[in-house]
């Protein structure tokens, strides 16, 4: 009897989240203003199985993270909890994006004594999983410019490049948004030395389970230089519950 | 004598192209007969295998056909639910794929509320039930051990928390057979939603009747904007393996159809041809046309229909067979009625009727004189 | 013998068939099986028909018998012309009765199943319609082969079941296409005097083509044909 139900299809808060299809000429205003919409959210979490060096996908067995997302007015904040393997059960990463739109991430856990500030642009599980992409920051900065259309995966959408006003590591951003999906099908981040740093990529998508849109069911990172990393959701709940206990220690930190 | 002993006979004169023709159109009567009883007899069984499980009506989140149902805090639906008249039990249920250990495909693994009725329906074959609604315990259905290689004593991980198999069962559904069982809590703790289910399960009492179901049925749509209920049979009728089934069946129906019709058409078609000039008689001795397309249908009705029986009797053999079929032994029951047998005799009138149509036609066409002239 | 004793009837006044200037072409005209055939037979009249092989025998006799339509012409029955928009196989199950040279016997049925055969679809009841078979069987001398296959009867039996069966509609016009021309003589002399027989007996009218003089001689009249047309007609020469 229950073969429809599946496992619970997820927003991916990364790049993807869903919004109404919008009719109107995309100027780059609102295709940002699209994209800072659809990533709201109250409070989601998504299972994601990481696995990095596709190259030997037999061999590579992927890394189980929980992902706990909030996207409001006044609070944007991400914690991921370790699942699976054993060396990385129960560590947490937690991540928020301060008022002026700084992102400060810590590290706890049993591992660690206590939480550790962490650079939220490093790379997390041997993974090119980056907890500072999950911000979507770029789309607060002031520069932003379409650049033309593009495709992905047979997929049409729009480029806009997004460059930040005050000093960053990351000195620009392009997505190709899908208009009608509110997604962003690719998203490439450069800094300012060594240029690309890596490219995430939709590869599959999802209906939304409470409305229209898709989100991202699947999607792959490329590094410059470096294997690929393969991020699929594989769990979750669109409408989680966030408690005062789930980000108590960033609440400790920032209080102090 | 009648016209339909003559047209015996024309039938008899050919005893080979006969006999051919028949068994071609009791061949694919038998497909339809064996497919459809047995896609039925899934259809009864999946309603078997629910019913069995006391299950009345199932509410779930859905925002329409394909999405998938998202999880739900049970508590407020479930107040609600239980207002409504005969509603006798509200069981949680928790689904999930997931991943046993790291080398496995992802497996279902089912939270029922504890001590719930859900649980009645299945079989122990070894071990013991959950102790309690907290007990990091898991139950296996038989597919679900066989797959994992895992029996009661055993440990399996599941999100990175480790379960002690404390037994085996065995359900009248696949898909719980082959599927790991914890009790709700437990299944919300893995999965970390804490108070939410994916469907509520309704039993209603022992008087309820069916406008009882769709009574609730219709107050969840209007008092539960987001939710639907659905009754048993829906959900039967909805699931894709029934739907195949029946897909099927319908498929060879129409190829057994259509290809039923070209071969009495084919082989009417020859009969006619080759009864050229006794169509030249029989008009010549007064025969109206209406009367040698009756003859000719009437020809082709016979063919159809001892087609048609005969393909019935095979059809339940062939079914019968499958059903003893060391693969399909105890899942499939072919269900067959007197109405579905009429039904497929009406089939071997339409096909019979379709075929000879344009044969007869021709036939009655003929100009005497010319068909007389015939060799 | 004249017209009006060969009738014996009133009815003697109007032909039971008259044809007016009838011609049958086929291929486009190219073909032409009958051209300008005039001649008209009385109520109760035997007439046969001689000539060449191909001169259009049978072509005019299916004409009669309704089986054909008229390229131009007509032909009256009884006074009244029939034309292809009437219901010719009602006209033929009526009126006509036919007699084949190969007998056309349908060989799955019995003698009498035979003999039924054009009754069949029409509204008479079953045991009068075998009733009226068995008779005219047993006056054919057939009282013992009723259920015989045609298979195992011999020629001249068969041609009597053909007659019988020509018989059982009770037709006013027999048409005989060469009915003896597939017999041995003493089976033609056979058949020929049951043909006479109808005339006599039942006051039918007969048109019976053949080739052979012998027997032409017994009809009141014999029309010859040649290329369509009618040659001669008049008393048997
Ligand atoms: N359906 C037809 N199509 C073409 N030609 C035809 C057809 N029927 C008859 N004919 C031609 O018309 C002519 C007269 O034919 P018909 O059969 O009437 O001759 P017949 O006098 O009966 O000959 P026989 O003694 O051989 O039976 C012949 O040349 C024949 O080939
Ligand atoms: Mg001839």
């Amino acid at each position: 009897m229950n073969s429809w139900r599946r496992s619970l299809p997820l927003a991916l808060a990364l790049i993807a989240a869903p919004c109404a299809a919008i009719d109107e000429p995309a100027s780059a205003a609102v295709l940002v203003e699209t994209m800072k919409q659809a990533r709201h959210s109250d409070g989601f979490e998504a299972r994601l199985a990481i696995t990095s060096g596709a190259a030997d996908k037999a061999a590579a067995r992927p890394v189980k993270v929980a992902l706990i997302g909030q996207i409001t007015a006044e609070r944007r904040r991400f914690l991921v909890r370790g699942i699976a393997p054993e060396r990385i059960r129960d560590r947490y990463v937690v991540a928020a994006q301060d008022a002026a739109g700084r992102v400060e991430a810590y590290e706890y856990g049993p591992h660690v004594a206590g939480p550790v500030p962490l650079d939220p642009l490093s790379r997390l599980f041997d993974s090119e999983f980056v907890i500072w992409d999950l911000f979507g920051a770029w789309w607060d900065w002031p520069q932003q410019a379409l650049s033309g259309s593009g495709s992905v995966e047979d997929r049409d959408c729009q480029w806009v490049r997004s460059r930040p006003a005050v000093r960053s590591p990351i000195k620009e951003v392009a997505s190709c948004v899908d208009r009608d999906r509110a997604l962003a099908l690719s998203t490439k981040i450069y800094d300012g030395q060594q240029g690309l740093l890596r490219t995430i990529r939709v590869d599959k998508l999802m209906r939304k389970g409470n409305g229209g849109g898709a989100m991202a069911k699947k999607m792959t990172v490329s590094a410059a230089h470096g294997p690929l990393t393969e991020i699929e959701v594989y769990g979750g709940d669109e409408n989680y519950q966030v408690t005062p206990e789930t980000f108590d220690v960033l609440e400790r930190v920032w209080g102090r | 004598m009648n016209l339909v002993s003559f047209a015996l006979g024309n039938l008899r004169r050919r005893p080979a192209r006969t006999a051919l023709t028949l068994s071609a159109i009791a061949l694919g009567i038998a497909a339809v007969v064996a497919l459809t009883s047995i896609a039925w007899g899934f259809e009864a069984s999946w309603q078997k295998a629910n019913d069995a499980r006391g299950t009345d009506l199932i509410v779930t989140r859905m925002a329409s056909q394909n999405a998938m149902p998202s999880p739900f805090a049970a508590a407020p639906v479930r107040e609600q639910l239980a207002r409504y008249p005969h509603v006798q039990e509200v069981a949680g249920l928790l689904s999930e794929m997931l991943s046993v250990g790291e080398d496995n495909p992802p497996i279902f693994v089912f939270g029922w509320a504890y001590g719930s009725y859900l649980w009645e329906h299945l079989k122990l074959l070894d071990g013991r039930w959950p102790a309690d609604r907290d007990e990091p315990a898991v139950l296996l259905g038989t597919l679900a051990a066989e797959l994992l290689h895992k029996g009661v004593g055993d440990r399996i991980e599941l999100e990175g928390r480790s379960f002690e198999v404390v037994g085996t069962f065995q359900s009248t559904a696949l898909v719980e057979n082959g599927a790991v069982l914890m009790t709700l809590d437990q299944a919300q703790a893995v999965t970390d939603k804490p108070g939410k289910v994916n469907v509520l399960n309704l039993k209603l009492d022992g008087q309820a009747t069916e406008a009882d179901a769709r009574f609730v049925k219709e107050q969840v749509r209007k008092a539960l904007p987001g939710y639907a209920a659905i009754t048993s049979g829906e959900l039967v009728s909805r699931n894709a393996v029934v739907r195949i089934a029946k897909a099927m069946s319908h498929v060879t129906i129409l190829i057994a159809g259509l290809v039923g019709a070209l071969i009495v058409f084919n082989t009417m078609l020859m009969s006619i041809n080759e009864r050229t000039r006794e169509i030249g008689v029989l008009q010549a001795l007064g025969w109206r046309r209406t009367t040698i397309m009756q003859l000719v249908i009437c020809e082709s009705l016979v063919l159809a229909l001892a087609g048609g029986l005969v393909g019935i009797a095979v059809g339940v053999l062939i079914a019968s067979g499958l059903e003893q079929a060391e693969l399909m032994r105890g899942k499939i029951a072919a269900i067959y009625s007197v109405p579905f047998f009429l039904s497929v005799l009406g089939l071997s009138v339409v096909l019979g009727v379709g075929g000879g149509l344009y044969p007869a036609h021709r036939a009655a066409r003929l100009s005497p004189a010319q068909a007389l002239r015939h060799e | 013998m004249t017209r009006a004793s060969a009738g014996g009837t009133a009815l003697a006044a109007e032909p039971i068939l008259g044809l007016r200037n009838v011609s049958l072409h086929f291929d486009d005209g190219r073909t032409k099986a009958l051209d300008g055939v005039d001649f008209a037979v009385d109520e109760g009249e035997f007439v046969a028909i001689a000539g060449p092989s191909g001169s259009g025998k049978s072509s005019l006799l299916n004409l009669i018998g309704a089986l054909d339509v008229p390229s131009a012409g007509e032909i009256f029955f009884r006074g009244a012309a029939y034309s292809g928009n009437a219901d010719l196989a009602a006209f033929r199950g009526r009126h006509i009765g036919f007699v084949f040279q190969s007998f056309h016997l349908i060989p799955t049925l019995t003698a009498l199943e035979n003999v039924m055969l054009p009754a069949l679809g029409r509204s008479w009841s079953a045991a009068a319609q075998r009733r009226r078979a068995e008779s005219l069987l047993a006056d054919m001398g057939l009282r013992d082969r009723l259920h015989s296959s045609p298979t195992t009867l011999s020629g001249g039996e068969r041609q009597r079941v053909a007659i019988a069966r020509a018989l059982i509609n009770e037709p006013s016009l027999i048409l005989a296409d060469e009915p003896t021309g597939s017999l041995d003589s003493a089976n033609a002399e056979q058949v020929l005097e049951f043909l006479v027989g109808l005339r006599a007996e039942k006051g039918l009218t007969v048109v019976m083509v053949t080739h052979d003089e012998g027997i032409s001689a017994r009809a009141d009249r014999v029309i010859r044909m040649r290329d369509g047309r009618i040659e001669r007609a008049g008393q048997p020469a």
